[in-house]
């Protein structure tokens, strides 16, 4: 979380005051950092309920070779869009899988006071409003570009949103857990 | 063909919904598929406890029945036998002339007839049934006491409610094999039966001063855990609750809670 807010100071700096842009600081800490957390995230969580291993490994080596290739075609200088999508399909993938399991489990979880579920709901609905938001990239960027329209920009605030809320609930339970 | 900048607007901002949306309809289904699987678990528990009481009522049936035929049995052969060598010693007595030993042999097969119908009597359930917690607490305690292996006392509070047939002969076993359980295993020299009479159940404290154990290592599979085992099923099968206290060197008490209903 500290990692994202230096980015988005980092980007928001580099936009505003430099007027340089940030696509760069995105690709080159931004999106590796996403991409490994998100991955050791679903690793540590979905391990105990089935074998993750090889997906996580598949996904992980898919995202690294679609990072570096569609870094090589586009020069190093736009943003990783098509990895990004890559990424988020995948991990929605693996959060549905999640719940599969949770649901085969023998075991009764309650789901409504369970930390890891709500962490993963915070994770599939980021994936789902970005993976939308990320479809229409160039699009929203013509928009952005042309009208002066901050489509995206809203949009990422209602998915930060969904995240934040569910992993802060997911807190919340495992204090409740813990006392 | 152009698209318009709030048709472009409307269509990202629609699917992006219909992304979201899609992301809360798993996560609802995920919901009501727990909460039935909750509904289900529960069911299946109930099912396997019913099961549990089920078998448990039929093997005390058995049990009580096992009990019956012994108790007859005692009563119909080995006691007529002992009746019959007692009318003969009595007889051959009367002819001999007070012989002190046959006088000696009629007076320990009296005695070992008189044991042999308590025991009887014990293993009879639907004698049992005829009496009271309070009568056939005063029982145990003639018949053991006359055994002269140890002391039991007994202390009384409150004023004694009947209790229904079915859990009257329940706790006139666990009580009975309490008393088996300091027999076999506690040498102990005294042992004090408290019975309680409260308002909504009756709670009795068997205490002994025997050697004691260690409730939690006691296993299954040796004749004390059994024991235990089988109390605490019984005792679950009338809703009452029994809990045991003790450590080794320090004697034994064990609480049994018996509610009216």
């Amino acid at each position: 979380m500290v990692a994202v807010v230096v980015i988005e100071l980092a980007g928001a700096y580099l936009w505003d005051g430099l007027q340089l842009s940030t696509n760069s600081l995105y690709n080159f800490t931004y999106l590796p950092i996403y991409f490994c957390f998100s991955s050791f995230l679903l690793y540590r969580l979905c391990r105990p309920l089935f074998k993750i291993q090889p997906w996580i490994g598949t996904v992980t080596a898919l995202i690294v070779v679609s990072y570096l290739v569609e870094n090589m075609v586009n020069r190093f200088n736009a943003l990783s869009v098509k990895t990004f999508l890559l990424a988020n399909i995948s991990y929605i993938v693996i959060c549905c899988c999640y719940f599969y399991y949770l649901l085969k489990d023998e075991a009764f979880v309650d789901i409504k006071r369970h930390p890891p579920f709500w962490i993963i709901a915070g994770l599939l609905f980021f994936c789902f409003g970005s993976t939308a938001n990320y479809l229409f990239y160039d699009i929203l960027k013509e928009v952005y570009l042309k009208h002066n329209i901050l489509l995206r920009y809203y949009l990422m605030i209602l998915v930060n949103f969904l995240l934040y809320g569910c992993w802060s609930y997911a807190f919340l339970c495992k204090y409740r857990e813990m006392k | 063909m152009q698209v318009s900048r709030d048709e472009i607007i409307f269509i990202v901002v629609f699917i992006t919904s219909l992304f979201l949306v899609a992301a809360g309809a798993i996560m609802l289904y995920v919901y009501a598929y727990n909460r039935r699987k909750h509904a289900h678990i529960k069911e299946k528990d109930l099912m396997q406890e019913n099961f549990n009481r089920q078998l448990l009522e039929a093997r005390m049936e058995m049990q009580e029945q096992a009990f019956s035929n012994i108790s007859e049995e005692i009563h119909d052969n080995v006691g007529q036998m002992l009746s019959l060598a007692s009318v003969q010693l009595g007889l051959a007595q009367s002819k001999l002339s007070n012989e002190p030993l046959l006088a000696q042999a009629k007076s320990n097969i009296d005695t070992a007839l008189h044991d042999l119908r308590d025991i009887a009597k014990s293993l009879n359930g639907s004698y049992l049934q005829q009496l009271s917690l309070l009568q056939f607490i005063h029982r145990l305690q003639r018949r053991i006491n006359r055994s002269g292996f140890i002391r039991i006392e007994t202390e009384t509070a409150g004023r004694e409610s009947a209790l229904p047939e079915q859990v009257k002969i329940i706790v006139f076993r666990i009580l009975q094999e309490c008393v088996q359980n300091v027999l076999k295993h506690a040498a102990a020299q005294r042992v004090l039966i408290q019975t309680f009479f409260e308002a909504r159940h009756i709670r009795i404290i068997f205490e002994d001063d025997g050697k004691g154990f260690n409730p939690e290592i006691t296993h299954h599979a040796d004749s004390r855990g059994l024991g235990l085992q089988n109390m605490r099923l019984r005792i679950g099968l009338i809703h009452g609750s029994l809990n045991i206290r003790s450590t080794p060197g320090n004697g034994t008490q064990i609480t049994i809670h018996v509610p009216y209903e």
